[in-house]
């Protein structure tokens, strides 16, 4: 039962001279909620990618629920995209279709699914993500954007995948929806025991929902952990990054007095 | 783990009604589930109260399934609050009550009224008549800009002007040139045929050279930068208002009219002109081609005819509208470039609306122009 879900190994990518990962190892069990960080240009993005079959890396092997995702034949490949749901930075919402179109799309497209059942199951996606059923019959454009990447959380989730892919789910949404949006995919983990990837800046979300943070820097990763024990790390980058957090505590520790 | 195949089964028991689920309970399988459940019988009536959910045989469920499931008993009157749910694995029993939460949420929406035909057509006037108006209003605008510019010449963008002129005029010549040549071709062949049977072979000069000048080469060159420049327009504006680039141009001071609509504006007003000259001389020569090969009217013959028949006035006139054609499909392209509104969607369909506005307006115009000079005897 415990067999990792996402197993990348010995990846490494170039763009022409430029190297961008050079021996990623990395192992993600069922159940776990995984943010993945580093800074600008360090592959994070390139990594989720990679992993859910869009980018292929130059050499390395990357298997997500069993099956190697660049040597599996497209029918097999095309089964394993039913079982993973992806939420892109922007949401990446069909803009010719209202918010309910979106999220029918994957039901009507891989079948199986009485068609008098999708119109409840669409707006119990929606619900899930924390958007009201109304908002189904809204076109992208006229979404705000915490609505946009809940929209997009609901169509990621319609069929019931067993893992989550999201890049950036908090970036540029004001620090009360984005803890909403936190507390959402925390929940879907624990409930629902979808295994969690998420790419992030947001030092927010992994405080509060993370329990385990893999760094990557210079091409490798260069922390895997908790996140006491990433803090914990030596690494330059890991402590300029932490760093402002740290004084942070430090301030809210100290007792003011007045 | 139990077997996989998804059972259902109602029981009656002292205390009420239990259904019990077994086997799994997912999302791929839901048509199966459907018509498990109208097996086991879960119909109006057949359940008594209390009714019980037991959950110990099953090996999965997932949230579409555990919505069929509630939808089905919701169905058959029994409210899923009142349901109690026994033998669930605590994974199960999460998945359950989440979605049973979830169902007061699931009020279906009203779709909106359908409009009837009366009221269809209504809201198709109002919305030609609000584009007609926004049209005008914009073209106000330019207009105003460019006055602008008139009287202070320095303000002109002359790199824009040229990059764009580059664009517009230059690089659609070879375009012109041989749409325009085989319009000359195929109308001197037409008319030859029917000339020729009168030995008129020499007037297929005057028809063609009047024809061309006058009203093909003006109405066909506009109607080909209308598709090219028309519509480039649309999408250059439309992508730069989807990236913010134009809140940039207005955030810094300056009037996105005038930095990137009049340069348009200029630059398609001083190259339809000249596209038209173009295809004046290129469709003369496919039908001077024509003449030579069908006809046996040499080119000399040709020229020398031509400057006996082709009044100037007719030569000018083709040129003149050029100008009048090239500001109504620049103020269209740029206009519904500038309204574009935030999604992608938007910019596919106001360059396929540029394209049908511009073709239909340039001949409106041209069967104006046609009225117009006959009236006045031109």
């Amino acid at each position: 039962m415990s067999a990792p879900v996402i197993e990348v190994e010995a990846v490494r990518t170039r763009f022409g001279s430029q190297l961008v990962h050079e021996g990623v190892d990395l192992s993600i069990g069922p159940g776990e909620l995984v943010a993945l960080v580093g800074g600008s240009g360090s592959g994070k993005s390139v990594l989720l990618r990679e992993i859910i079959g869009l980018q292929r890396p130059s050499e390395g092997c990357i298997r997500l629920l069993g099956t190697d995702v660049w040597t599996a034949p497209a029918s097999q490949l095309a089964a394993l995209r039913r079982r993973i749901g992806v939420m892109f930075q922007d949401g990446a919402l069909f803009s010719s279709l209202t918010v309910a179109g979106n999220v029918a799309t994957p039901m009507i497209e891989h079948g199986g699914i009485p068609p008098h059942l999708i119109g409840p199951l669409v707006d119990l996606r929606l619900s899930m993500a924390g958007l009201p059923v109304s908002a189904g019959t809204k076109r992208p454009s006229e979404l705000s954007g915490g609505m946009r990447k809940r929209a997009a959380i609901a169509r990621a989730l319609a069929l019931e995948p067993e893992v989550l892919f999201l890049d950036e789910p908090t970036a540029g949404l004001d620090p009360i929806t984005a803890r909403a949006f936190d507390a959402l995919l925390a929940s879907l983990c624990r409930d629902l025991g979808i295994t969690v990837l998420l790419v992030t800046h947001d030092l927010d979300t992994l405080v509060s929902i993370a329990r385990r943070v893999v760094v990557l820097g210079s091409g490798r990763v260069v922390a895997d952990g908790t996140l006491a024990q990433v803090t914990a790390s030596d690494d330059p980058w890991i402590r300029a990054y932490f760093e402002g957090r740290r004084r942070m505590l430090a301030s809210e520790e100290r007792p003011d007095g007045a | 783990m139990t077997s996989t195949d998804a059972s259902c089964r109602i029981d009656r028991e002292a205390e009420g009604s239990v259904i019990r689920l077994g086997g799994a309970w997912r999302l791929s399988r839901l048509g199966e589930l459907d018509a498990a459940l109208d097996a086991a019988g879960v119909e109006p009536g057949r359940l008594a109260a209390p009714v019980v959910l037991d959950g110990a045989a099953l090996a999965e469920i997932d949230t579409a399934a555990a919505l069929l499931v509630w939808r089905r008993i919701a169905g058959v009157g029994v409210p899923p609050a009142a349901v109690s749910m026994r033998g669930f694995s605590a994974a199960h029993a999460r998945i359950a009550e989440l979605v049973r939460q979830r169902l007061s949420d699931l009020v279906p929406v009203a779709a909106p009224p359908r409009r009837g035909i009366v009221a269809q057509v209504g809201v198709a006037t109002i919305w030609l008549l609000e584009l007609l108006h926004g049209h005008l209003d914009y073209f106000g605008r330019v207009l105003a800009e460019l006055a602008r510019v008139a009287a202070n010449p320095a303000r002109l963008r002359l790199k824009e002007l040229f990059a764009q002129f580059s664009q517009v005029c230059v690089s659609a010549i070879p375009v012109v040139a041989l749409v325009t040549f085989l319009i000359g071709l195929v109308v001197a062949y037409l008319l030859g045929l029917q000339a020729e049977q009168y030995g008129a072979n020499i007037f297929v000069v005057d028809g063609v050279a009047l024809g061309l000048a006058r009203e093909f080469s003006p109405l066909i060159v506009a109607i080909i930068v209308a598709g090219r420049s028309g519509a480039a327009f649309t999408a250059q504006l439309g992508t730069m208002k989807l990236t913010e680039e134009i809140d940039a141009i207005r955030t810094l001071g300056l009037s996105a009219e005038q930095v990137l609509v009049v340069p348009r504006v200029l630059a398609l007003v001083l190259s339809l002109p000249l596209l038209v000259f173009v295809g004046d001389l290129m469709g003369m020569l496919g039908a001077m081609v024509i003449a030579d090969r069908m006809l046996d009217v040499t080119p000399s013959t040709f020229v020398g005819r031509l400057h006996d028949a082709l009044a100037p006035r007719h030569f000018v006139i083709g040129l003149l509208k050029a100008p009048v054609f090239a500001l109504v499909i620049a103020v269209i392209g740029c206009r519904m470039g500038m309204s574009v509104s935030r999604d992608t969607r938007s910019i596919g369909l106001n360059t396929t609306s540029t394209v049908v506005q511009g073709i239909v307006a340039v001949i409106l115009l041209d069967a104006l122009f046609a009225v117009l000079l006959q009236a006045t005897g031109l």
